[in-house]
């Protein structure tokens, strides 16, 4: 003991419980981290909610866009990047909760936001613990193709069912929502944005309660090492499988919002290679961290925006970025900025 | 005193090696126990899962680290203790607010003299810290019983004289169950000394009795 560094004593002087350490145990790896402040948070959700009053038209579009697909990436780095469950078919949760809207607002004539969210956590609360109880019993490559197939089952449903999905050519004709209340609707861009916002918001709240909770390093710790964890007297199958469900509800959530933004789904919002790109986003971004996936979506998206107004051949460009960047940059854009606060801390 | 752990007839195989004989032992609480190598394999033959043997108060440590190598030395017992205590699952709260947990962690943390290393991530701890992490990890559990597999395996002798210290230091009323080649960690901590050779115990007793056995002379102390 006499060569401990820091006695109990000496460390009153942290606190009055002396508990918490200095430093957040981080998930990034080989970086310890200051307790992360909560003023970036607020700063960010100010402008974001400032944005539609200072412009409108197209960068509004863009913006709405990137919150959908952020809340899209980060329901995916719940299950990925937390729990190391490599998903390749989180497609089929944003594909239901996008057609389930579509359906309910087309053919049936509800639009009503609390209708169509009730209904679509429900449906894909339901799809993701089926897929869930079965993907979980498989790990690595089994575990990527047994969701990749799920999700190919839903794009097939979507193709072929045409009376409820309107087939290949989709499903046009979703209006814009009604708010909790009868007669209130989101229906100019301004309006639509602030509900998308207040939708990205409360969810980035629940999530980030969710990674900073017990139950939240649970799953890093699964991630980590999942053999010991079971040893420590983890249900470490049970754990998976919430944070499956958890990740499923939101990307269903993200498509209900998907389906009201774009006023039509098809096919194409349920094929692998939506489930490729919503990959990317993260792993552009930063998995295991929930600010990552929504700078990767937005990087995403404006590159993508941006090449295409520049050049027809921008998915080559595109896919030379992605190339670079998984190879070249680890932890995406948020282990860049933690490696530079590093270098200067 | 009463008895923590009994083991019956107790035989196993890997394939056609037969590495365990019907041993029989049994251990009292509070006692410090050592026994021979063959005797890791044996724990597995109480049929149950980890999960439940953690649970019933029966905690190990691993022969090779078994550690969350890029989480920080604090995280790695506050995964522990946060399940033992049974806040592994709450998702509302921070886990910072959970003050028992980070306390008790703190405890064990200075307790084995690893506090000053809490915000390291595991990886670039020395080997020994590395040791010394699987036993705090082990009694956050607050264990009855703890197995210790091979304790000092891979350390120089200042770390393994620095090891028989600490493990010498953990709470008496604690049943420490060694498995250990090292004749020096073994006959300085051990109450009592279970020798096994070929799947047989060859001689069980308190540590003169081992040392004068003439069949233990003969196979492990090169006399």
């Amino acid at each position: 003991m006499a060569q401990s560094p820091s006695s109990p004593a000496a460390d009153e002087s942290q606190g009055p419980s002396g508990a918490a350490p200095a430093r957040d145990p981080l998930s990034l790896p080989g970086l310890a981290h200051k307790r992360a402040s909560d003023i970036p948070y607020a700063v960010a959700f100010l402008a974001l909610l400032v944005f539609p009053f200072v412009t409108t038209g197209y960068p509004l579009t863009v913006l709405t866009e990137i919150l959908v697909f952020g809340l899209f990436a980060m329901s995916l780095d719940v299950i990925l990047g937390y729990t190391g469950l490599p998903s390749f078919g989180h497609a089929a949760f944003f594909g239901l909760g996008a057609y389930g809207t579509a359906v309910l607002s087309a053919k049936l004539g509800i639009s009503n936001l609390g209708i169509s969210l009730l209904a679509i956590v429900g449906l894909t609360v339901v799809a993701a613990a089926v897929l869930g109880w079965l993907a979980i019993r498989t790990a690595g490559v089994y575990f990527l193709m047994l969701t990749l197939a799920f999700s190919q089952m839903i794009f097939a449903a979507a193709q072929k069912w045409t009376p409820l999905t309107g087939g290949s050519n989709g499903l046009p004709g979703v209006r814009r929502p009604t708010l909790f209340v009868p007669g209130l609707v989101a229906a100019d861009p301004r309006a639509f944005y602030l509900l998308v916002l207040a939708v990205f918001a409360s969810s980035f709240f629940l999530l980030h309660r969710l990674v900073t909770s017990p139950f939240g390093r649970s799953l890093i710790g699964i991630r980590e090492n999942e053999v010991r964890m079971r040893a420590m007297g983890y249900n470490v199958k049970a754990y998976k499988l919430t944070a499956f469900v958890i990740g499923g509800a939101f990307g269903g959530i993200a498509g209900l919002l998907y389906a009201y933004f774009n006023n039509f789904v098809s096919p194409s919002d349920v094929y692998w290679t939506a489930s490729g790109t919503v990959l990317l986003m993260v792993l552009i971004g930063g998995a295991g961290t929930l600010v990552g996936p929504v700078l990767g979506a937005a990087f995403f998206l404006l590159l993508q925006n941006a090449l295409s107004s520049l050049t027809e051949r921008w998915p080559i460009i595109l896919g030379a970025v992605f190339v670079i960047f998984i190879m070249f940059v680890r932890n995406g854009l948020v282990g860049i900025w933690t490696q530079v606060s590093a270098r200067r801390g | 005193m009463a008895e923590i752990l009994r083991l019956e007839q107790l035989a196993k195989h890997f394939s056609s090696l037969q590495v365990l004989k019907g041993i029989n032992l049994s251990v009292e609480a509070g006692e410090r126990r050592a026994s021979g190598r063959v005797l890791v394999e044996g724990r597995d033959v109480t049929g149950k899962p980890p999960n439940q043997m953690w649970a019933a108060g029966l905690s190990r440590t691993f022969q090779k680290n078994n550690l969350f190598f890029q989480l920080t030395t604090y995280e790695n017992v506050r995964l522990a203790m946060q399940a033992h205590r049974g806040y592994a699952h709450r998702w509302f709260r921070s886990w910072r607010s959970l003050h028992g947990v980070n306390d008790q962690t703190r405890d064990i943390l200075v307790r084995l003299e690893l506090w000053g290393r809490r915000d390291d991530v595991v990886k670039n701890l020395s080997y020994g810290e590395q040791r010394q992490l699987e036993v705090a990890i082990a009694l956050a559990a607050n264990p009855k019983l703890l197995l210790l597999d091979e304790p000092t395996a891979g350390m120089s002798p200042a770390e393994t004289a620095r090891t028989i210290e600490m493990l010498a230091a953990l709470p008496k009323e604690l049943t420490v169950l060694i498995i250990e080649h090292d004749m020096d960690a073994v006959f300085s901590l051990a109450d009592r000394i279970a020798v096994l050779n070929y799947g047989e115990v060859l001689a069980d007793g308190t540590p003169d009795d081992v040392k004068r056995d003439p069949k233990v002379q003969e196979v492990y102390l090169g006399v």
